[in-house]
């Protein structure tokens, strides 16, 4: 299977209207991966609102409910992704630092683990492992990924926010399978991990602010998103100008990370992928 | 709903510096560990957006002070302990969740207001 075609497939929103044995599924909007505008709905009124489901269904960019296994999929892409990009890494004599070897080792060997996770979970309905291009190539880049320690640190924090972000968008879409919605969280909570050491190895805060980053202009998609990490708005609350005591808006918006949808997961992931 | 809650520390003393810190680890991998485990439980899409936004800046918070106590400097001069094998399993990558009952043996001695079902003798 050709994952770019897959991706493409995943991200047409013309497939909404397709799926109509899943269209019941809308009464429970499970999948927040295409509802990341209801956030703006308050609680109660987003699971039963007829203005809801509209809004869901004329929603720019909305992409199709995934099933568990286009899920999986798309999550043992994003982990394929990022163990060949570690092991690369590893594996480039001089590139990291000695000191900083173990974080990455540790990094590593965790995706490593969530590859044959996620192998072992799909068995034949596996995606073939795409070729990878880490200069970014496809995307029209031209990066010395693996002969710049500053490059390489600035992709693996671009990675590991994305897999935070990504693995939050699809989470909503495992809601009917307790156990792979389990996986899923607590695959979602060591990439958060992994982010935060990233993020400090690079002398940033672990944790985002607003949407501010150091990372090349071509990633600000990573921070961004029909809902960007500069969100304020929780529960249908603007939070903003509510905690000026305790660091205001910027501390408001390093609590809470945000989602990304498949469509603008693939956007970022696609500048590094062959096919 | 909970009722207004009411917190005793016991014998934690917050001028010991190791004792506040290994608190607080306790606290922050137990809290990523309770959203992770917590995550089956909620049936309210707009209640399991909002757990999924915290629980990962938990992870981040747990990191920060994994580094601290390991190494004495939150960014963890390299090491592995942001993300160490006593709480990602070392084979499958996977952090832990816990359900409630867990959770509750393990921080719930903190809290002094009876606020499970079973205290409040609902249900």
């Amino acid at each position: 299977m050709n994952i770019i075609k897959i991706m493409d497939h995943l991200s047409d929103g013309e497939l909404l209207n397709k799926k109509s044995s899943r269209r019941d599924s809308f009464e429970h909007l499970k999948n927040l991966g295409k509802n990341v505008a209801l956030a703006s709905i308050p609680f109660g009124l987003a699971a039963t609102s007829s203005k809801a489901r509209a809004a869901t269904m004329g929603m720019a960019g909305a992409t199709m409910m995934a099933s568990p296994t286009e899920i999986l999929n798309f999550a043992l892409t994003l982990e394929y992704l990022e163990r060949n990009f570690y092991q690369m890494g590893l594996d480039t004599s001089g590139l990291i630092p000695k000191e900083d070897r173990e974080a990455f080792a540790q990094i590593s060997k965790h995706e490593t683990a969530h590859v044959d996770f996620r192998l072992a979970a799909l068995g034949d309905n596996a995606i073939e492992e795409p070729t990878f291009d880490f200069t970014g190539a496809p995307g029209g880049l031209n990066l010395d990924t693996f002969s710049n320690y500053q490059t390489f640190l600035a992709l693996s924090q671009g990675f590991e926010d994305t897999g935070v972000r990504a693995y939050k968008g699809q989470a909503g879409g495992l809601m009917d399978d307790d156990s792979l919605l389990a996986y899923a969280l607590q695959i979602h909570s060591v990439e958060a991990r992994h982010a935060f050491q990233v993020r400090r190895m690079r002398g940033v805060k672990g944790w985002i602010t607003k949407s501010e980053n150091t990372l090349p202009d071509a990633f600000n998609a990573v921070y961004g998103g029909a809902t960007p990490e500069s969100n304020l708005t929780q529960g249908g609350v603007n939070l903003s100008g509510m905690f000026n005591d305790v660091g205001g808006d910027d501390v408001v918006s390093e609590s809470f990370d945000e989602p990304l949808t498949m469509g603008e997961v693939n956007a970022i992931a696609s500048i590094f992928i062959v096919s | 709903m909970l009722p207004s809650l009411q917190f005793d520390y016991g014998g934690l003393n917050f001028g010991n510096r190791e004792a506040v810190l290994a608190t607080s680890k306790t606290l922050e991998d137990t809290g990523v560990a309770a959203y992770n485990g917590a995550g089956r439980l909620l049936s309210d899409p707009g209640y399991f957006l909002v757990a999924g936004k915290i629980v990962s800046v938990e992870a981040r918070h747990a990191s920060a002070i994994r580094n601290i106590i390991a190494t004495g400097s939150v960014d963890g001069g390299g090491s592995a302990a942001f993300s160490g094998d006593d709480v990602v399993d070392p084979t499958t990558g996977l952090g832990r969740a816990l359900p409630p009952s867990e959770i509750i043996a393990a921080a719930g001695g903190f809290i002094t207001t009876p606020f499970t079902y079973l205290e409040q003798g609902i249900g």
